[in-house]
């Protein structure tokens, strides 16, 4: 369907054009180059690599990334709510990539000055460092690197909180009649203690201390008293903290420079490209050439320029039968926006048909039946509408908001059938909470019609994805696999829901006694039908009988994929329990002022939280079933995306 | 004792217990797997903070039993409660089981699954739609707790 149909180019020039060529193909950005093949291009003499151009390449990239995040943090100008690339006109983005040198200059210039305000910012830790361990001793008078007189001996020092100083105190008492002990403070880790004693009875008295976990505050850097080194050590930091400003004040000049630098940067990531290309190509002296894979509608228009434009040899030609081409997909709006969910699983193979068109209804209803309330869906639409209205945004923000805006429309559908608006708003509002506003009907009031419901939703959605495995079947003309890997499974699926039709909760009892009573033979052929379908391919008649009953299994696994669609009724139900569960309480203060400021209070934080976890999980559960219960019926995938040598920037977009 | 309870009790009791229960276990096991989804989340994003949407998202899975447990038990109390025979109030308490113990059981280990898949994220952010699913595997029987108590009060 969707999948875009590509040709082979095989391409020959030469090397003094390669330049120009090149360019050629980046702005046209239609042209993938394969890597190398080893088995074919087997003479390695012709391949030269650029591997250390990359890595220079690299290297500077690395360093103007990083004077851009440096610089991002002075950057004051105002940005919009969303990430999108400056547009800029190819004639500025050449004038930059020309002026190398001096971009070269400026981001070493940012570098230094990060540089700089880092070792400084270092500098001052260290100094609070210094400081801190200094308040401790702040009201100690004495020198810090005295130790002592004399006859005495004076030691500082500190020790663990938990031991208790009296005892301390009382040993050294025992010890010696002439000792002083003074506790300075104490901190959540220690105390801070100071003892003066003889100075023949240091020795005694310090293995005492030692006992108790003692450890001598020492640091040799320090003359003077505690309090004039913290004073000292202030006015550095305040010195350095001048500096680190006036660094800033650099930075800040740099910051205008931000937009080039950062288009320099993106220059740079072209030529990376460029070079990453040229490695995949094979070159002689003055020729080069390269395999590659172009879209149908672009062969010929971009094979025609290159010919009347250089001296070269292009071939276009159809890729062989068995030869997988690199993916591409193209759908219209609605289908497009899911695009992203299917890519999360895995691109389609490249001769598959494209599930897109067919995701996108099914996981919509999904979406909408898990949400499941006009309000909610009402307010999504509008928040995605009106930001893919107004603000400027990048392709793939785009597309997610496209996205969430048709999730929203889905839902305000439910919403409306069910009569689902914030919960039971208008009802609730109206004094009548039990009034049904729905089109359809309020599943809260009967739950196992919606259960019904969903396991139907189910059902087709499972036979839709039976069906197109059929299709991918008839398209490569194996007809007798379409009949036995989709009409066979209708039979023996038709068959099973017949039979278990009456254990199906809110289903006519006479209906479905009678749908059962025939669906036991409608089961029975299916069965007779899978079973010799085993035969096929088999190596002999017992083998394949085997592999037939083994594919039986299936059944089982059926059966628990239509169970598992019962969370549309699950996920739908919370939603609505917990909306409804918000407007209780909101209306608790009654109708009077204070009942409406807290009305409103309530109501937006209630719902809000609602919103978010229940589109969160509607999201991920719709997905789910589209992954496992859908895909596996018949989704091959494992496609290469499509990527094409062009001009990819981070920062700016050309005009 | 349990005669007496059993004879002069009237059934709303049950009923509340039933939706205590289903409420409380519910939340119980939300409560430990979002725990032990988040020890893992802030360590991915101590990392990286640029990771907090993705990891935010699957330290949210784990608390859907909770949001259950709680739809549940309003479901029990609202309306219902008020003269019931015992034997109503005790099939209230049936049905509040259901998702309580699943919640619980489910809530924990869907927790365990979160935190592994969000270290798959830590290392390849691409790969996240992966571990949504492979935690989203254990809330299927979360969900299904939630449909049998729903039909179970529907029928009371």
């Amino acid at each position: 369907m969707a999948v875009i149909e590509m040709k082979k180019i095989s391409f020959i020039g030469f090397i003094y054009d390669r330049e120009k060529i090149l360019d050629f193909i980046m702005k046209k950005g239609a042209v993938e180059i394969d890597s190398l093949d080893d088995s074919k291009d087997n003479d390695t003499s012709l391949i030269v690599s650029y591997d250390s151009e990359l890595h220079e390449l690299e290297s500077k990239m690395t360093q103007v990334k990083s004077a851009v995040n440096f610089l991002s943090k002075f950057d004051k100008s105002r940005k919009g709510l969303f990430f999108a690339r400056r547009e800029i006109s190819e004639s500025d983005f050449s004038q930059i990539c020309k002026s190398k040198d001096s971009m070269n200059e400026k981001v070493k210039g940012i570098l230094k000055i990060e540089d700089r305000i880092n070792s400084l910012k270092t500098k001052i830790n260290r100094l609070n460092n210094d400081k801190e361990s200094l308040m401790p001793w702040i009201n100690l008078s004495l020198a810090l690197e005295s130790s002592g007189t004399d006859q005495t001996r004076f030691i500082k020092g500190n020790i663990p909180v938990m031991i208790d100083l009296d005892e301390i105190s009382d040993e050294l008492e025992m010890q010696s009649d002439y000792i002083h002990f003074e506790s300075t403070g104490r901190d959540k880790d220690w105390h801070y203690i100071i003892v003066v004693c003889l100075a023949q009875e240091y020795r005694e008295t310090f293995s005492i201390l030692k006992k108790y976990g003692f450890s001598e505050f020492f640091n040799k850097s320090f003359v003077g008293t505690a309090k004039s080194n913290v004073l000292k050590i202030e006015n550095e930091i305040s010195k350095l903290k001048e500096e680190i400003q006036v660094k800033q004040k650099q930075a800040e000049k740099y910051s205008d420079d931000l937009d080039n630098i950062k288009a320099y940067y993106d220059s740079l990531k072209v030529e990376t490209d460029k070079f990453t290309a040229m490695n995949r190509m094979i070159s002689t002296q003055s020729t080069f050439a390269f395999r590659g894979w172009v879209p149908v509608a672009y062969a010929e228009d971009i094979s025609t320029k290159l010919i009347s434009q250089w001296n070269c040899y292009v071939v276009i030609e159809q890729p062989k039968e068995d030869e997988q081409f690199p993916v591409l997909l193209k759908n219209p709006p609605l289908a497009g926006s899911v695009e992203m969910i299917t890519g999360m699983y895995s691109l389609p193979d490249c001769r598959e048909a494209d599930p897109n068109r067919i995701v996108a209804p099914f996981f919509f209803m999904f979406f909408g039946l898990m949400l499941g309330d006009g309000g909610y869906g009402l307010l999504l639409a509008a928040f995605s509408g009106i930001a893919i209205w107004k603000f400027r945004m990048e392709e793939s923000t785009k597309r997610f908001m496209k996205m969430m805006m048709y999730c929203g429309i889905a839902t305000i559908f439910w919403g409306a059938m069910f009569g689902g608006w914030f919960g039971d708003l208008i009802p609730a509002l109206a004094g009548d909470p039990k009034r049904d506003i729905s089109i359809w009907f309020n599943p809260i009031n009967d739950p196992e019609y919606l259960l019904m419901w969903s396991l139907l939703f189910g059902v087709i959605h499972m036979f839709v994805g039976i069906g197109i495995k059929g299709y991918n079947f008839i398209k490569q003309k194996k007809y007798l696999d379409a009949i036995i890997d989709s009409l066979f499974w209708y039979v023996l699926f038709t068959g099973l829901i017949m039979v278990v039709m009456p254990f199906v909760p809110a289903v006519d009892q006479n209906f479905a006694l009678d749908a059962s009573s025939y669906g036991k033979y409608v089961l029975l052929t299916g069965i007779i039908l899978i079973v010799l379908s085993g035969i096929k391919d088999a190596k002999n008649l017992f083998v394949g009988l085997f592999k037939g009953i083994a594919k039986l299994y299936d059944l089982i696994s059926f059966l628990s994929d239509v169970l598992s669609y019962s969370r549309i009724l699950a996920l739908g139900l919370a939603t609505s329990v917990i909306a409804t569960i918000v407007n209780q309480m909101a209306m608790m203060a009654g109708f009077n002022v204070l009942g409406s400021v807290v009305f409103i209070l309530v109501f937006i934080a209630g719902h809000s939280l609602n919103i978010a976890l229940n589109s969160l999980s509607a999201y991920v559960h719709s997905s789910r079933l589209q992954y496992i219960e859908f895909f596996g019926k018949f989704y091959k995938g494992g496609g290469k995306a499509f990527s094409p040598l062009k001009i990819d920037t981070d920062y700016i977009k050309l005009k | 004792m349990f005669r007496y309870l059993f004879e002069n009790v009237s059934g709303d009791i049950w009923a509340f217990l039933g939706a205590g229960l289903a409420f409380l276990l519910a939340a119980i096991g939300s409560s430990i797997g979002v725990g032990t989804a988040g020890g893992a989340a802030s360590g991915v994003v101590a990392e990286d903070s640029d990771k907090f949407v993705p990891v935010m998202i699957l330290e949210a899975l784990p608390s859907t039993q909770g949001i259950y447990g709680f739809v549940i038990a309003f479901m029990i109390v609202s309306g219902n409660i008020g003269g019931l025979s015992l034997e109503q109030g005790m099939n209230f308490l049936m049905a509040g089981l259901p998702m309580g113990i699943i919640g619980l059981v489910s809530g924990i280990y869907q927790g365990r699954v979160a935190a592994a898949a969000i270290n798959i994220v830590a290392r390849r952010s691409a790969d996240m739609v992966k571990g949504i699913i492979l935690t989203l595997m254990v809330e299927l029987f979360a969900i299904f707790a939630l449909l049998i108590s729903i039909l179970m009060i529907g029928q009371i």
